[in-house]
């Protein structure tokens, strides 16, 4: 008989119960209610505890946004990790049945499964945090409110606190920002399009496959000159929250990977290379090495820094087994006690 | 990688659009079009379309309204949007803009009979948006902008007179009694100055942001603020009453009926109030009912029917003495599109400029419509 996991269990329950509260109450007021109204709120909230100042409030928002994500964010991060680490036994198998793709199939699920990475584990936390952003992203450019039909709609999804009343319209300025508006100075453009570079490049982790390393390559450069670019036409508060973000972002990143490709990496390097001939962020296989042109310091820096991401998850993958193994003996002593 | 330029794509259709005035539409809100109210003078009505037109409508009384002119003409670009309601004095027609992406902010006086240009205030540069409509007396324009400052400006000349600077914006309109100008600003006060030359008498605060414009009636002051509060205020300043009872803010205008001042909400309720106590006297819809869609346009008077409209779209028309419904426009499956717009009342008809671009004239008479006519280009 078909039997199911007590984790499926709950996993259906919960995808049932979500089904069940968006049809009852409309997938816009459920969003509004659940996740755009408390963000927008708690907002508006820190806005009137730190003297009214807005910035502050989206500043410290985005921070505990992104500790409650923490979790999301790691696992994401170590999973990304561990697929990368597979590259190279990835390209022998693909290079050794590339004429038998059934088998291929086989030997790819193998090596998943032999050392226990989840492919899906680098694209579901990240599916997680998904709507959380968005909501404060809505929230950020909702309490704004930069015209009078987006302040008549703020009064909609504000709750009835004093405090909260009282703070709204919310003061736009901030150092030298009008939140409201795109900064005419370009500063946080190129703050936006800075650390989301460095960002990509720390996060850039080493890949053996061409196609990968060319792609990578294409978006350390073309993520931070888009967010420069919108930075630059929208709201200043929507900036301030992508730079946060970022800065945030490299901090845990660093405390993952380390500087990641980014070490070795000196100015002077950047400005006497081109961007189409920037070096690879990745140590790439021998093949790869004698194409692409490196300096001497920077390739011992990027194999240092792999060595120690494979003993990293070498260090990972010992401590599941010890895992495995304390979860087995937990198992069988159940077992021997329902005996008894 | 192709993952973060979907997010990003998807965070752009869902936060953040290209909106219509130029720049971006932000948080899924709604782009700014502009709620100017009609008004009638001299059998002509005058209107802020959403276009950023100021347009003059004749042949009300005919079955179809004509145009008589628009400001600028249609070969010029326009104004901008239009929030305040335009005021008529002498063969003059008065608006504040709150300018767009080609126009700045400025008050434009215009020609009632051909729509020509007489003077726009300031001559060169900018002042801040305009939201709240011009007022006059004692042929003085005052008008409040988002600068901050209510500016007093000589209607022959179209110079400013004097300037009072408050400690945030001002979206409402001013209210002008016995030499006294009264205005509410978003710095949660209200400031009673000297008509004459702008020094402040006195100012009350409320809890929150004013952006309703004051109501005055039997030598009291009525406003509405942003804290959820309706307030009676003495001539000299001082708190008479005030109503708490409500559940979202009071953005526009009271109107006094009898013993009765009534007051629109934004939390989708009329509320009649004793003009000297402030009980209740009745709220629609009452509490077994729903709410309706926020009142944030003034209601208007009409012999003993109290007519408002609101952002679910309709047009509600109410016994003022009971707050009973008499009948709502239009029937239950159309829609006008948001009614953000003061209402404009005058003989047995009401004028409503709803957000699907249309002005509306209905006969209170007979509950059916007179005509529509449609202010797009």
């Amino acid at each position: 008989m078909f039997r199911l996991s007590r984790k499926n269990l709950i996993i259906i329950a919960v995808v049932i119960a979500v089904i069940v509260i968006l049809v009852a109450f409309g997938p816009i007021e459920v969003w509004n209610l659940v996740l755009l109204q408390p963000i927008l709120n708690l907002l508006v909230l820190l806005s009137s505890v730190f003297f009214g100042s807005f910035g502050i409030a989206i500043i410290i928002v985005t921070i505990i946004v992104r500790l409650l994500t923490l979790p999301l964010t790691l696992r994401q991060l170590h999973a990304t990790k561990a697929m990368s680490a597979l590259a190279p036994k990835m390209q022998e198998i693909q290079k050794k049945y590339a004429k038998d793709q059934e088998k291929l199939r086989k030997e790819i699920a193998n090596l998943y499964k032999e050392s226990g990475v989840n492919p899906a584990g680098c694209m579901l936390p990240l599916l997680i945090q998904f709507p959380i952003w968005i909501a404060l992203y809505q929230s950020i450019t909702r309490a704004l409110a930069s015209s009078p039909e987006e302040l008549l709609n703020l009064s909609q999804n504000l709750y009835a606190l004093p405090i909260i009343q009282q703070t709204v319209p919310l003061q736009a300025q901030f150092l030298w920002l009008d939140l409201g508006a795109p900064d005419r100075y370009f500063i946080l453009a190129i703050l936006c399009g800075a650390s989301m570079w460095v960002l990509q490049k720390m996060s850039t982790l080493p890949s053996a496959d061409p196609r990968q390393q060319s792609m990578g390559k294409t978006m350390i450069w073309m993520m931070p000159l888009m967010f420069a670019m919108f930075t630059l036409m929208v709201p200043s508060g929507l900036g301030l929250f992508w730079v946060v973000s970022n800065i945030i972002g490299i901090i845990m990143q660093y405390y993952i990977t380390g500087w990641g490709t980014l070490a070795g990496f000196s100015l002077a390097g950047l400005l006497t290379r081109a961007p189409a001939t920037a070096p690879p962020p990745a140590t790439p296989g021998p093949a790869q090495q004698l194409q692409t042109p490196m300096g001497a310091e920077q390739e011992e820096a990027l194999a240092a820094e792999r060595m120690k991401q494979e003993k990293r998850l070498e260090h990972g993958k010992s401590r599941d087994k010890r895992k495995d193994r304390r979860g087995g003996r937990r198992d069988s002593s159940r077992k021997a006690r329902r005996r008894s | 990688m192709l993952f973060a330029l979907l997010i990003v794509g998807c965070l752009f259709l869902t936060g953040c659009l290209p909106g219509t005035g130029g720049g971006f539409l932000c948080g899924g809100g709604s782009a700014p079009s502009g709620w100017s109210g009609p008004v009638v003078g001299n059998d002509t009505l005058y209107v802020g379309s959403m276009t950023g037109r100021v347009i003059a409508l004749e042949d009300l009384s005919l079955a179809r309204a004509r145009i008589k002119w628009q400001y600028p003409p249609s070969d010029e670009s326009a104004l901008g949007y239009i929030y305040g309601t335009p005021c008529v004095a002498d063969g003059v027609v008065y608006v504040g803009a709150y300018g767009g992406a080609t126009r700045d902010p400025k008050v434009y006086a215009i020609d009632s009979e051909n729509g020509w240009r007489i003077w726009a205030y300031p001559d060169e540069g900018s002042i801040g948006p305009i939201i709240g409509s011009p007022v006059i007396a004692n042929s003085t324009l005052y008008v409040g902008s988002s600068d901050g400052k209510l500016y007093a400006i000589d209607i022959e000349t179209g110079r400013d007179i004097w300037r009072f600077e408050t400690g945030d914006d001002i979206w409402a309109a001013p209210a002008v009694h016995d030499g006294v100008v009264y205005i509410g600003s978003f710095d949660q006060k209200l400031y009673a100055l000297n008509a004459e030359n702008g020094v402040k008498v006195w100012h009350f605060d409320t809890g929150a942001a004013i952006a309703s414009t004051p109501l005055i009636y039997n030598d009291t002051i009525y406003v509405g603020s942003f804290d959820r509060k309706f307030y009676a205020i003495n001539l000299d300043g001082t708190e008479k009453w005030q109503f708490d009872e409500a559940e979202n803010w009071f953005w526009d205008k009271a109107v006094a009926y009898g013993d009765f001042i009534i007051a629109g909400c934004l939390d989708g309720r009329v509320y009649a109030l004793d003009a000297e106590t402030g009980d209740c006297k009745w709220y629609y819809p009452p509490e077994d009912e729903e709410p309706v869609g926020p009142v944030r346009g003034a209601p208007a008077l009409v012999g003993d029917v109290v007519v408002f409209g609101s952002e679910d779209g309709k047009v509600y028309v109410l016994d003022a003495s009971t707050g009973q419904e008499l009948w709502h426009y239009p029937s239950e499956e159309d829609y006008l599109g948001p009614v953000r717009a003061p209402i404009c009342a005058g003989n047995g008809v009401v004028y409503v400029h709803a957000s699907n671009q249309k002005i509306y004239a209905l006969d209170m008479e007979y509950g059916r419509i007179n005509w529509s006519f449609s202010t797009v280009d």
